[in-house]
């Protein structure tokens, strides 16, 4: 009997692990292939597909285990700091690493305050989630290339329970949609931006259809007592404000099949957005929140 | 002298021919007016006795009293093509009235442009008119005689609602008071109806007496308490009608003080329409006419 024939299943077995090591390693090879790309890259087509790769990537294998490795959804955050910086904006934004049981994850804090934000994957979502409250800010989406802001969350962080730091608030609203704007601008994103959209063709639908005459009537006293009148529209039913730089703010039935109403703001130079006209006019800000159920936005998706 | 017809029928045919002459010429007059669009003459052609009366006593009726009934299936065309003038003309006499034409050659005339601006009449372009709502003007009158400032005319009775309500609040928020009392009562009523019996003092029947009473009140209290959130918006909603007729009043008030120094004023000027407008027509010939 030759001996070898018995030792050759001994051998295979052998071989198969190292095949399955290399394999392994070759995968953290490429894994940290991928890491580094996202880390260091300057092509931004580079970094959106090492996102999306990491996103999805499963580093350990029956062989090989790596235990310093982050969540998915992390490498959102990851692609998120790397863009915001190879755009050259200046931030408030930190990074910050937390371990829990078997991986770490990343976060983004936010100077002088105890702010922090993560991308969390709820219900085959990715959202950037304020970790205080617990509320996403926006959804984000790298492989379909969608972003949208969140009405509840705009509707309870900037008009329900207000903050008092509106400076960091706005700040942060501003870094948030700059943001969206970049990846409309680098990658053709579709981006909702909710409330703050400062476009004049943007068309803030209200969630629900109809709208009660009390709050335009409201809206018509409450304007008057602050010296702006609440004009009849022509064409359509409902009426407009000329507000303070050439902003005008237009409350309308869009579609009288679904009465569906609606809010515009135009401004010459674009420079307003339905929030920023809320904070800058108190008494609109007040008309809002007393009929904040009526007037919620709708998210395009 | 057997045939007097003949000379009768003649002098008839004569008259009829020179009648439908005199019609011919009006209705070829009517048009190299309306073409010229001269429509001094248009009014003059269509009103030939008000204009007698109200502008020119020696204006010759040439075409008789009434001369427009023989066109006067063109009233609504007519009264479209003389609206172009006479409402740019009121425009500038009436700056605070929109008119809106709801079918053609009618107008109907809404005073401002805000929101749910009040709709205050009609305009007729053929006769020079507004017909405007008297009882919606009155209001707008009755607006304008408040003159303590701060005051609406609605104010006092909005403040009256707003007080009802506070009251109307403090019954609902009360409710947890009105248990506590209530719960304390019916103890002490059971303690008492401990000490009962068959001989019961006359101290022990008042106390039973009070409590009851005042069992009564709370009830009487918490059945208002019920009705209360209803009747607070039923307020609200009316807070609003008011505050809202108020605005608009007080727009309407604006408008009309930056084009006449009272509503007499004003009234005035909307009644004698016809002769201003057409003092204006007048005027304008003369300017053309000189220049």
């Amino acid at each position: 009997m030759d001996k070898s024939e018995k030792k050759a299943p001994l051998v295979d077995g052998l071989l198969k692990v190292q095949a399955n090591l290399d394999a392994g390693l070759k995968r953290g090879l490429d894994f940290a292939d991928l890491f580094r790309v996202l880390t260091t890259t300057t092509d931004r087509m580079e970094l959106l597909n090492a996102a999306n790769r990491l996103f999805s990537f499963v580093v350990d294998s029956d062989s090989v285990l790596f235990p310093k490795k982050f969540e998915g959804s992390d490498y959102y955050l990851i692609f998120m700091t790397r863009l915001i910086e190879l755009s050259g904006l200046k931030t408030n934004l930190g990074l910050e690493t937390s371990v829990e049981k078997d991986h770490q994850i990343l976060l983004h804090t936010w100077k002088e305050t105890d702010q922090k934000f993560r991308f969390e994957i709820q219900n085959g979502a990715v959202n950037y989630v304020d970790q205080n409250s617990k509320q996403t800010i926006f959804s984000l989406d790298l492989k379909t290339k969608k972003m949208s802001f969140e009405t509840d969350t705009i509707n309870d962080t900037y008009f329900l329970n207000k903050v008092d730091n509106d400076k960091v608030l706005n700040a942060e609203v501003e870094l948030f949609t700059k943001f969206g704007h970049i990846l409309e601008d680098t990658y053709d994103f579709a981006v909702d931006f909710n409330m703050f959209d400062t476009r004049n063709n943007t068309i803030y639908e209200f969630e629900q259809l109809g709208l009660k005459t009390d709050i335009t009537d409201q809206l018509f006293i409450d304007s008057a007592q602050n010296h702006f009148t609440l004009l009849n529209s022509d064409g359509q039913k409902g009426g407009f404000l000329q507000l303070n730089n050439q902003v005008i703010f237009s409350i309308f039935q869009e579609d009288s099949t679904s009465d569906q109403w609606a809010i515009q703001i135009t401004d010459p130079e674009e420079k307003y957005s339905l929030f920023s006209v809320f904070k800058r006019y108190d008494f609109l800000n007040e008309w809002y929140v007393r009929n904040i159920q009526s007037l919620k936005l709708k998210m395009k998706f | 002298m057997a045939d007097e017809r003949m000379n009768h029928e003649e002098s008839s045919r004569d008259i009829l021919i020179s009648q439908l002459k005199n019609k011919d010429q009006y209705i070829n007059e009517l048009a190299e007016a309306i073409d010229q669009h001269n429509d001094l003459r248009i009014y003059q052609l269509l009103g030939p006795l008000r204009y007698r009366d109200e502008i020119n006593d020696a204006f010759n009726l040439e075409f008789g009293e009434y001369p427009f009934e023989l066109v006067k299936d063109q009233r609504q065309d007519l009264a479209h093509f003389l609206s172009d003038n006479l409402i740019d003309y009121l425009i500038k006499q009436f700056p605070f009235f929109y008119y809106r034409e709801v079918e053609k050659g009618r107008f109907t005339v809404f005073f401002g442009n805000w929101w749910d601006r009040r709709e205050v009449g009609t305009l007729d372009a053929l006769n020079v008119e507004y017909q405007l709502d008297e009882e919606k003007l009155e209001k707008l009158e009755k607006a304008l005689n408040v003159d303590e400032p701060d005051k609406t005319l609605n104010s006092e009775q909005i403040t009256s609602l707003s007080a009802e309500n506070v009251e109307l609040q403090k019954a609902v928020s009360s409710q947890k008071d009105r248990e506590e009392k209530q719960k304390n009562l019916m103890e002490q009523q059971n303690s008492l109806a401990d000490k009962g019996g068959l001989f019961e003092s006359n101290k022990i029947k008042e106390e039973r007496q009070q409590i009851k009473e005042e069992l009564e009140k709370l009830a009487q209290e918490d059945e208002q308490a019920a009705k209360a959130p209803e009747k607070i918006r039923e307020n609200q909603k009316q807070i609003l009608a008011l505050s809202k007729e108020d605005t608009t009043l007080g727009l309407e008030m604006d408008a009309l003080k930056k084009s006449f120094t009272s509503f007499k004023e004003f009234r005035e000027t909307t009644d004698n329409l016809y002769r201003n407008y057409i003092s204006s027509l007048l005027d304008e010939g003369q300017v053309r006419s000189n220049g």
